[in-house]
């Protein structure tokens, strides 16, 4: 059994920095998400919203600052960390392009020595909808939108309490985008997991999260409740757009 | 089972799952197979050995670099280092699968080698040819597992076009090492660069050369830059890996990029400055075959060979008496054929008191039909010979047409050393008068026939053939199961 640092939140951190040589990608930035909720982080396409996901996934090194997640440290606990995360980015399903399903999933399954992989794997394409007769065959051959059930299956696996999304429905159409917010409802009701959701989609952001962040050039520029932005969407888009392009 | 061992299982299977895995083992393993084949119509240690113990090995290189590098191209690792995997384990697990990768292409050679053993033993060049695969496989592998760390990016052409640079270099630098070598100039600059090579240095150490007549008399500082080479180049690699990257990115600090460039120069410049190159030392013989020097640098035939009653060919006459027919004889088998000593008498003089001696060389048994040897002399014929190509006479002048004496041999080639291309010298002596002249005048001449093991084409082609048709039946099966 496993067991967790005791932390009010889910994901804290503080002065998180990124600098890619001169050029500061992420710019100290501190949050706190609570345990259980769906997050939103929206901020324009190279705002750091992919750069400060990876820093709290232990793919990037930060350059300063901290992070923690359930109280473990990114830098110096990086395995108890990816005990606790799943990590949906827009493609890398695409890479295995060559594997079925089955494949794919059972083997992280595998490699987290998840006990009866098999089972799991069936399990984790029945909780995301992947029809039977699909599971079988080379994810290549697949819909834009089944890809990123496949992909959140994965990243579901081991029961993840921080599911990190990054652009999830980039690339669908309306009716797979609508079925994909569907599934992370329905997800974040039943796993009780801290879903952070990245999207420069507002509408997206909008419909599915209770809180939001915003990011502009590294910087949090909005931390608070999504309905402070706006009554509708025209408003909140508006108020949005105001701030993602207020001067530095 | 342990993280590496689990992690080594997952990727040896998903290795074989890239869309051409199966497809391409097969292919490749065909055309060697091809190779092997045809190899026994020649010289098969010479051809088909260094193709596929010395040059092949060297496609390691690439493959390395883009089986290293494919994972953050293709940002699988995004997906795994978010999952609770150590890259330490992960990358020892990656290496593992190579070298298994590596192992199976050297015991996918064994089926061709049983075969060719089972014929002609177990040569020294052969024996020589097995480690020198398996130590290039491994040093291919520490050089391109070190290309495929040295890059990220999103594509895997940069480290499979550098891969494949080194694997030109390496290769290309046995030919010239064997030329400087060959020309003692094995210790000149150029010399000490062919040392960049490591299937050059393996070579030099095993003691054994390709072409060259000289081998280096010390080997210690050479087997040292071997280990430089395989151990800096794995060292390296894992250095970088674990600390001077990032999962996708470089996180080096100013000193550690010295460090790299340092470790980098010292891997490539040590064995070029420091590994043998006293070519002092005589090389040990390849194989049994024997020693035919003189042969081929006489000019001018004057043996030709013909099935029994037949004329010879019409492109006649070269050293190899039977170069134009198909098949070449069979090994420790008898073949009838008509040996012509195209003797340098014009066809207007007389010959008498001709006696022919003919022996075979390196295992070849000769016996000329004794009577026809007895009768030569009543037994000539004529032959005419295009534009000056005739035997030259006593007077220097080309004979235009000449006499030719036609003895009927049984030819049995025995002990082969090469399941293809043995080439047995035999030597001709006779003696003989022109009418109106007492003196006895001498011929002499020596050529060599073409033998090769006839059932080894067959062996051969069956034994290359086994491991293609399982990996396009492992092709086809999972094309079934996944369309």
């Amino acid at each position: 059994m496993e067991t967790y640092t005791v932390s009010e939140y889910a994901v804290e951190t503080e002065g998180l920095t990124r600098r890619f040589g001169p050029f500061v990608a992420v710019d100290g930035i501190s949050l706190n998400i609570p345990k259980g909720q769906l997050f939103g982080f929206l901020g324009l396409n190279g705002a750091g919203k992919t750069t400060t996901i990876r820093m709290l996934t232990t793919l990037l090194p930060p350059s300063g600052g901290t992070a923690r997640l359930w109280g473990h440290d990114v830098v110096r606990e990086p395995l108890a960390v990816r005990r606790l995360v799943g990590l949906v980015s827009d493609e890398t399903s695409e890479s295995q392009s060559t594997w079925t399903a089955r494949e794919y999933l059972g083997y992280f399954a595998r490699v987290r020595h998840l006990p009866g992989a098999a089972e799991v794997v069936e399990r984790s394409l029945d909780d995301v909808g992947l029809e039977q007769h699909f599971r079988g065959k080379l994810i290549g051959t697949y819909s834009t939108g089944m890809k990123r059930r496949v992909e959140i299956a994965r990243a579901l696996m081991g029961n993840p309490k921080v599911l990190f999304l990054d652009e999830p429905t980039r690339g669908l159409d309306l009716p797979a985008k609508r079925e994909m917010w569907n599934l992370l409802r329905r997800l974040a009701a039943s796993e009780q997991v801290t879903t952070f959701l990245s999207s420069h989609d507002a509408q997206e952001i909008r419909t599915l999260c209770s809180r939001i962040s915003v990011i502009a050039r590294g910087r949090i520029v909005y931390d608070g409740a999504t309905s402070e932005l706006g009554a509708d969407l025209d408003a909140f888009e508006e108020r949005l757009v105001g701030l993602l392009l207020q001067p530095a | 089972m342990s993280s590496i061992g689990t992690l080594y299982v997952e990727e040896l299977a998903a290795m074989m799952r890239g869309r051409f895995a199966w497809l391409g083992a097969g292919v490749v393993l065909l055309a060697i197979g091809v190779v092997a084949t045809v190899g026994t119509q020649d010289t098969w240690l010479d051809g088909y050995g260094i193709i596929a113990y010395g040059i092949l090995p060297l496609a390691f290189i690439p493959l390395a670099a883009g089986v290293i590098a494919s994972p953050r191209a293709n940002r699988f690792v995004e997906s795994l280092f978010t999952a609770p995997v150590e890259r330490r384990d992960w990358l020892v697990a990656k290496v593992l699968v190579i070298f298994s990768i590596a192992a199976a292409y050297w015991l996918a050679l064994l089926p061709m080698m049983l075969v060719y053993t089972t014929n002609v033993g177990f040569p020294f060049l052969l024996k020589k040819f097995l480690i020198w695969s398996a130590g290039n496989l491994v040093l291919s592998v520490a050089v391109g597992t070190l290309v495929g760390i040295l890059f990220i990016g999103r594509s895997i052409a940069a480290p499979a076009a550098t891969g494949m640079g080194v694997l030109l270099a390496h290769a290309g630098l046995i030919p010239l090492q064997e030329l400087m070598v060959a020309r003692a100039d094995g210790a000149s600059r150029t010399g000490h660069l062919t040392l960049a090579s490591p299937a050059v240095l393996l070579k030099n150490a095993l003691g054994f050369t390709l072409v060259a007549r000289s081998i280096p008399t010390t080997t210690m500082m050479t087997w040292i830059s071997l280990l430089v080479v395989a151990g800096g180049a794995f060292a390296l690699a894992g250095w970088i890996f674990l600390r001077a990257q990032g999962v996708e990115t470089w996180e080096t600090s100013r000193a550690q990029r010295w460090a790299i460039a340092i470790a980098l120069v010292v891997i490539v410049v040590f064995p070029v400055a420091f590994a043998d190159t006293d070519y002092d030392q005589r090389a040990p013989r390849p194989n049994g075959a024997p020693a035919i020097r003189a042969l081929f640098a006489r000019t001018g035939a004057s043996l030709a060979m013909a099935a029994p009653g037949r004329e010879p060919p019409e492109h006649c006459c070269g050293t190899i008496l039977n170069r134009e027919s198909w098949p070449p004889f069979s090994t420790d088998e008898a073949t009838r054929q008509d040996l012509l000593l195209l003797l340098p008498v014009d066809a207007t003089q007389a010959i008498r008191d001709l006696r022919i001696d003919i022996a075979g060389e390196g295992g070849l048994q000769v016996t000329p039909d004794p009577r026809a040897v007895a009768r030569a002399g009543e037994h000539l014929e004529t032959r005419t010979y295009p534009r000056d190509l005739g035997p030259a006479a006593a007077d220097g002048h080309h004979i235009v047409t000449g006499w030719v004496a036609r003895v009927p041999v049984t030819l049995v080639p025995t002990r082969p050393w090469d399941i293809g291309g043995d080439r047995y010298p035999l030597s001709v002596n006779a003696t003989y008068r022109i009418s109106g002249d007492d003196r006895v005048r001498t011929f002499s001449a020596r050529g060599a026939i073409d033998a090769q093991v006839s059932r080894g084409i067959y062996e051969m082609g069956v034994a290359s053939l086994l491991l293609p048709i399982l990996c396009f039946g492992a092709a086809l099966q999972r094309w079934r199961h996944t369309r």
